[in-house]
């Protein structure tokens, strides 16, 4: 039994292959969906660019979030400190998030790990 | 009492037998142990060095003595790092007998190298491990770190078969009075 043969060098590639193609494939952003969550719950997921006014049950609005189909950004906030708008245009993986009117703006596969 | 005659005919006595699988069993826990130290970017996961024992007996003595050892190796081991009958010992266990049984069913063809065996190992062993953990966390987040672990794995792969090598030669070398039977 030796300790190394020409095959393994090719098992070797291939099993490096494999691995670079399964992480190429779950880092694979493109179809990722915006999400807008009102109270912990989903409101709307952003599938289309344009302009979504958030309300609360009282029909009042509370922010107004825009889509352009890369980035998103908030306007017209309600809340005091306007740290939402503060947080400007924000790419796949990035958070915005309002505390006061409990408002979490995130991509889908990367969701805040709350339990 | 055995004649001389008679002691070379039979392979292995109880004793002989039982200094073997100590040796072998107290390398591999003491490997399990120290190699908790070393750094891995998977929690609860392990590098995975204390195999090469697992290799070396399912090459050289055959199944059963293969998963003796690994049993036992990794009960012996979770009592000294106090893991015993948590979610990483059960996936420890069913890896390392999942390991020894496509290492011992791939060594009958006598036509791959330790590395080949070692490779085939680790990637079942990683499998049967997070599919272990994903039953026993019941959720099926935890494949995503299985490209993460056959790469990384790859490296205890080929450090393993370097190891089994070496220690075939060193107990060929001077056998220690053993008997262990020799395969070409």
């Amino acid at each position: 039994m030796k300790t190394f043969k020409k095959i393994d060098i090719f098992l070797i590639l291939a099993v490096i292959l494999i691995t670079v193609f399964f992480t190429l494939k779950t880092t694979n952003r493109e179809n990722e969906l915006f999400l807008v969550k009102l109270d912990g719950k989903i409101y709307t997921e952003l599938k289309t660019p344009g302009v979504y006014p958030v309300k609360d049950k009282e029909g009042k609005i509370l922010t107004i979030v825009h889509y352009d189909g890369e980035n998103v950004w908030v306007t017209d906030s309600t809340c005091p400190l306007k740290i939402c708008e503060k947080t400007g245009k924000i790419k796949r993986g990035g958070k915005i998030i309002c505390v006061p009117n409990k408002i979490v703006i995130e991509s889908q596969t990367q969701e805040l790990q709350t339990w | 009492m055995r004649s001389q005659q008679d002691s070379n005919r039979i392979t292995n006595s109880r004793t002989t037998n039982l200094v073997i699988y100590s040796l072998l069993i107290s390398i591999s826990s003491v490997m399990f142990v120290v190699e908790r130290f070393i750094p891995y970017p998977v929690p609860g996961g392990k590098w995975g060095f204390s195999n090469f024992v697992i290799l070396y007996t399912v090459v050289n003595l055959g199944f059963r003595a293969g998963i003796l050892v690994g049993t036992l190796k990794t009960i012996i081991g979770s009592l000294f790092s106090g893991i015993l009958f948590t979610p990483p010992f059960f996936m420890g266990f069913f890896g390392i007998i999942s390991a020894a049984a496509f290492e011992w069913i791939f060594s009958k063809t006598k036509i791959f190298s330790y590395t080949t065996l070692s490779i085939i190992g680790m990637i079942s062993n990683n499998f049967v491990q997070v599919l272990v953990g994903s039953f026993l966390i019941k959720s099926s987040a935890i494949f995503s770190f299985l490209p993460l672990m056959i790469g990384l794995g790859l490296i205890s792969a080929i450090i393993n078969a370097y190891l089994a090598k070496k220690m075939e030669e060193i107990i060929d070398e001077n056998n220690f009075g053993l008997k262990i039977p020799k395969k070409d």
